[in-house]
């Protein structure tokens, strides 16, 4: 695995793997996949483990930054899959994490998916795509010396 | 479609089931709260008498009592149980009360889960049940945090927003 596959989409996708299934409601939909796959006691074992964490941490850390961790890896994941096509093309993927993420975030605040909507996932989700596309930026062009003659 | 287009597509349809899948089940018959415990505070008196009960007089720990012989004949007098016997058991509500949680503990805590709940609905509800069952609110307490007194007693009542749950913690002091 390459080190920027693994630095900017493997580990803060982990990360907020993590905090979800060690931290959060167990009444989330992955809680019942997991008690399919008959991982429920395992994740449990865990949970117990971490227990004494959760009270250190604080909100933000639990409810908005792994939906940004998430943005970021997908954005970031894109930025490398397509960082030698045409700007166009690389856009529309690039875009396509944060609008989603953002999609369904709004879709809470409608009701049209199940959820909680909180503005500050939305926070989250912005800093998380500048801070990837920032990231990955191209290395800007060299700017001619100052001075120099084009005679 | 090339192979970059089936990966990143690949990849966008895991980040929607991490979407998904970290999203609240729709409750199956709409945002019903957990009903509303009528009596609290008796509740709390019976489970904490229910384990005084089976604690002998001279703290010697909880004593089952087939076992009242056996303890005569010890060689220790019958002051320190062996951890292998069979203790006396808590009663304890639904769903606890088939668990097996050994008698000889005090209640001090209790921590209820309402889910699909609103908090300030919840903190009304708690209060009115409460000051219905005599104990005054104390003055001056943050938001989800209320002190009830009564006769000599302090319920300190802690509320918490999760998700789509409001989990109620109540220590009894």
């Amino acid at each position: 695995m390459s080190r920027p596959l693994s630095t900017h989409v493997v580990a803060p996708l982990a990360a907020g793997i993590a905090v979800y299934l060690l931290f959060r409601s167990n009444a989330l939909l992955v809680f019942r996949w997991i008690e399919l796959a008959g991982l429920g006691g395992a994740l449990a074992e865990l949970r117990a483990l971490a227990a004494p964490l959760r009270p250190l941490l604080p909100g933000w850390f639990l409810y908005s930054a792994p939906d940004g961790l998430w943005v970021y890896a997908v954005t970031s994941f894109m930025c490398l899959t397509w960082r030698d096509e045409s700007a166009a093309r690389a856009a529309l993927w690039i875009a396509a994490g944060p609008v989603l993420a953002i999609g369904w975030e709004l879709a809470q605040l409608l009701r049209l998916v199940p959820g909680t909507f909180d503005p500050a996932d939305l926070v989250s989700c912005a800093i998380a795509t500048g801070a990837s596309i920032a990231a990955h930026r191209p290395p800007s062009l060299p700017l001619p010396a100052l001075g120099e003659s084009h005679g | 479609m090339d192979r970059r287009s089936v990966v990143s597509a690949a990849a966008l349809l895991g980040f929607v089931l991490m979407l998904v899948g970290t999203s609240k089940p729709r409750p199956t018959s709409g945002p019903v709260p957990a009903p509303m415990p009528t009596a609290v505070d008796a509740g709390v008196a019976e489970i904490e008498d229910a384990g005084a009960a089976e604690l002998p007089s001279d703290g010697s720990g909880p004593i089952a009592r087939g076992d009242a012989g056996r303890l005569a004949k010890a060689p220790d007098g019958g002051l320190a149980p062996p951890v292998s016997m069979p203790a006396g058991r808590l009663q304890l509500p639904a769903p606890w009360d088939d668990v097996g949680v050994p008698a000889g503990g005090k209640i001090d805590a209790i921590r209820l889960v309402h889910r699909g709940a609103d908090v300030s609905d919840i903190q009304a509800q708690y209060v009115a049940a409460f000051t219905a069952k005599g104990w005054s609110v104390a003055p001056g307490e943050s938001a989800r945090v209320t002190t009830f007194s009564r006769r000599g007693q302090r319920l300190v009542m802690r509320l918490t927003p999760e998700d789509d749950e409001v989990i109620v913690s109540l220590n009894l002091l």
